[in-house]
């Protein structure tokens, strides 16, 4: 367990540096584009807007591997969008103190098989619903997919 | 909402009463939802009557929530009016706050309920506490698995019973642990014959052992019998609940048992608890065959007013009927005219099945009865709805497979002379 405790506390300090470093408020969302699944993160940013209304943030930070879904956000919301910036190695121990604590009212992490609880990427295979709808009410809790009008 | 978080939602309640919060105001709240079902009914114990329930979702516009009508929150004309205040028991309280801050509503006429964020060292705290009970576990039982049914609610426990046959032979368990949070589950594990049933001593230690599990995952073998338990928030399955069709039984299946489509529920050879019945017939002064069980109360879902069941009631003792109220405590009152009764719920099908007739609100134990032969009339409200379908959609007996013979009824609030009717023409 001691090793366990040091690691979360370990993201702890990376957190609360991370959050003083780009000005994160309470008002603010955080996507973090893991790169898991390809159509996931497409469309989690295709629905960035609709979570942002839903979470009534002023302003919304992104984490992405790649260029040009960071771009793809910029355009796809309202309001500012910025580059949330970290290492690969510090998104793993983000996330990880994530899974033990929900450390911001809004973070997404786009993962769907990690944590082993986390059921999205068998709901998936399952069968039954696409990444869309994994986004829409998985991640985002939108309660609908506004592209479906369905819920 | 589960019993610690009802705990807190009822001290903060009396707080506010007696700081004097709902004085000469108009009540609203925020949020159509379980959460807000139940501090209703608490609100109510105040003689405190809510003015509508504002809900974002336009698709509950117009329905109710423990017979409060839902509305837009743009259906309040001037929300900022200082005879206004504002409930709000949701885990997106933030954003609710927020749109109601935009429409110049003051920070005092909003009260929050389900809200409790516990600190990262607390919960380092609760994780060493949980590391506790696994060792208390691991000395008594060894180093076995650990089937974790972490909701008070017996429905969740009934369900977890009769997949967990196929689950084992499944997983090739050969021996665990079924781990509950109080008394009442046991009982209803009990149902099920299951071996190294173990009780947590109070609720908050489900909390615990949770949060270590959550900070240590590999070092405790513990499997979480709920499908989207909240306090693992990595797992995001919330609102696929009533999704495309899906109801209890099919979450719980596919996603805390991993099992096939074609597994169907098994249900429980009942055991022979002819003395005890017997004993509470003739204690009670009950009449095999002819006596009608009313269990008006449910903790997740909707209740009906005491008028609904008193013209029921009379109407089945001019009948010859016997009939009595499952009484669970002091918040359980029985139902005016009737035998309060209390039996516990490892005979409570056997029971049901000596008594012949059950009326009851859907709840925990309507799925604890629902393999008993005997005629099962249950209740659902029309409008209320369980995530993303009607509750009766969600947590219809027939539908779920445990039993084909429950007469099912979904009563509308604003015709409830029609239900009562139909259910009087099953006499």
């Amino acid at each position: 367990m001691f090793r366990e405790t040091l690691h979360v506390l370990k993201g702890n300090f990376l957190w609360h540096y991370l959050k003083a470093r780009h000005g994160i408020g309470e008002r603010s969302a955080l996507l973090i584009l893991t790169g898991e699944n390809e159509k996931v993160d497409s469309y989690a940013v295709q629905y960035l807007q609709a979570y942002v209304q839903r979470c009534k943030a002023d302003r919304v930070y992104v984490w992405t591997g790649q260029g040009g879904l960071f771009e793809k956000a910029r355009k796809a919301c309202s309001i500012p969008v910025r580059r949330f910036r970290m290492t690969e190695k510090q998104l793993r121990l983000l996330f990880d103190y994530y899974c033990f604590y929900r450390f911001f009212p809004n973070p997404v992490f786009t993962y769907i098989n990690q944590p082993k609880d986390n059921q999205l990427g068998k709901l998936l295979l399952r069968g039954g619903v696409d990444e869309e709808e994994i986004v829409c009410l998985g991640l985002y809790n939108l309660r609908i997919v506004p592209g479906k009008n369905k819920s | 909402m589960d019993s610690i978080e009802q705990k807190k939602a009822e001290h903060v309640l009396k707080r506010l009463v007696k700081k004097g919060f709902f004085q000469d105001k108009k009540v609203f709240f925020f949020g159509a939802s379980d959460h807000t079902r139940q501090v209703i009914q608490s609100l109510r114990e105040y003689q405190i009557e809510p003015e509508g329930i504002l809900d974002n979702d336009k698709k509950k516009r117009n329905e109710y929530c423990a017979r409060v009508k839902v509305i837009l929150p743009e259906d309040v004309q001037n929300p900022s009016d200082k005879k206004y205040v504002y409930l709000i028991c949701s885990p997106f309280w933030r954003e609710m706050r927020t749109q109601l801050m935009d429409c110049g509503v003051g920070k005092g006429h909003i009260a929050y309920f389900n809200v409790w964020e516990e600190s990262f060292f607390a919960l380092i705290y609760n994780a060493y506490k949980g590391k506790q009970i696994y060792r208390r576990l691991l000395k008594k039982y060894g180093d076995l698995p650990i089937l974790f049914c972490p909701y008070t609610g017996t429905g969740d426990v009934y369900l977890s019973g009769t997949f967990l046959e196929q689950y084992i032979r499944q997983e090739e368990i050969r021996d665990f642990v079924f781990l509950v949070v109080n008394n009442a589950c046991g009982k209803v594990a009990g149902i099920f014959q299951i071996d190294n049933v173990e009780t947590l001593r109070f609720i908050e230690e489900s909390i615990w052992l949770i949060d270590y599990y959550r900070l240590c995952p590999s070092r405790i073998p513990l499997k979480i019998l709920n499908d989207s338990w909240k306090r693992v928030h990595a797992n995001k399955l919330e609102w696929f609940r009533g999704y495309n069709g899906w109801n209890f039984m099919e979450l719980f299946r596919t996603f805390v048992f991993n099992l096939p489509d074609e597994a169907r529920p098994q249900t429980p050879v009942l055991a022979d608890a002819g003395e005890e019945v017997e004993k509470l017939f003739r204690e009670n002064g009950l009449k095999a065959s002819r006596t009608v069980v009313i269990s008006p109360y449910a903790n997740t879902l909707a209740d009906l007013p005491d008028s609904f069941w008193s013209v029921i009631v009379d109407y089945l003792k001019e009948n010859g009927y016997a009939v009595c109220t499952n009484c669970g405590g002091k918040h359980e009152p029985p139902l005016a005219g009737t035998v309060p009764v209390f039996f516990s719920l490892t005979v409570a099908p056997q029971f049901i099945e000596r008594a012949g007739y059950f009326i009851g609100v859907r709840s925990g134990l309507c799925d604890v009865i629902s393999a008993a032969k005997a005629k099962k009339i249950i209740l659902y409200d029309r409008d209320n709805w369980f995530y993303n379908c009607k509750a009766y959609e969600y947590f219809s007996l027939n539908h779920m497979g445990l039993c084909d013979d429950a007469i099912e009824i979904e009563f509308d609030n604003q015709k409830l002379d029609q239900c009562r009717e139909e259910i009087l023409g099953y006499f």
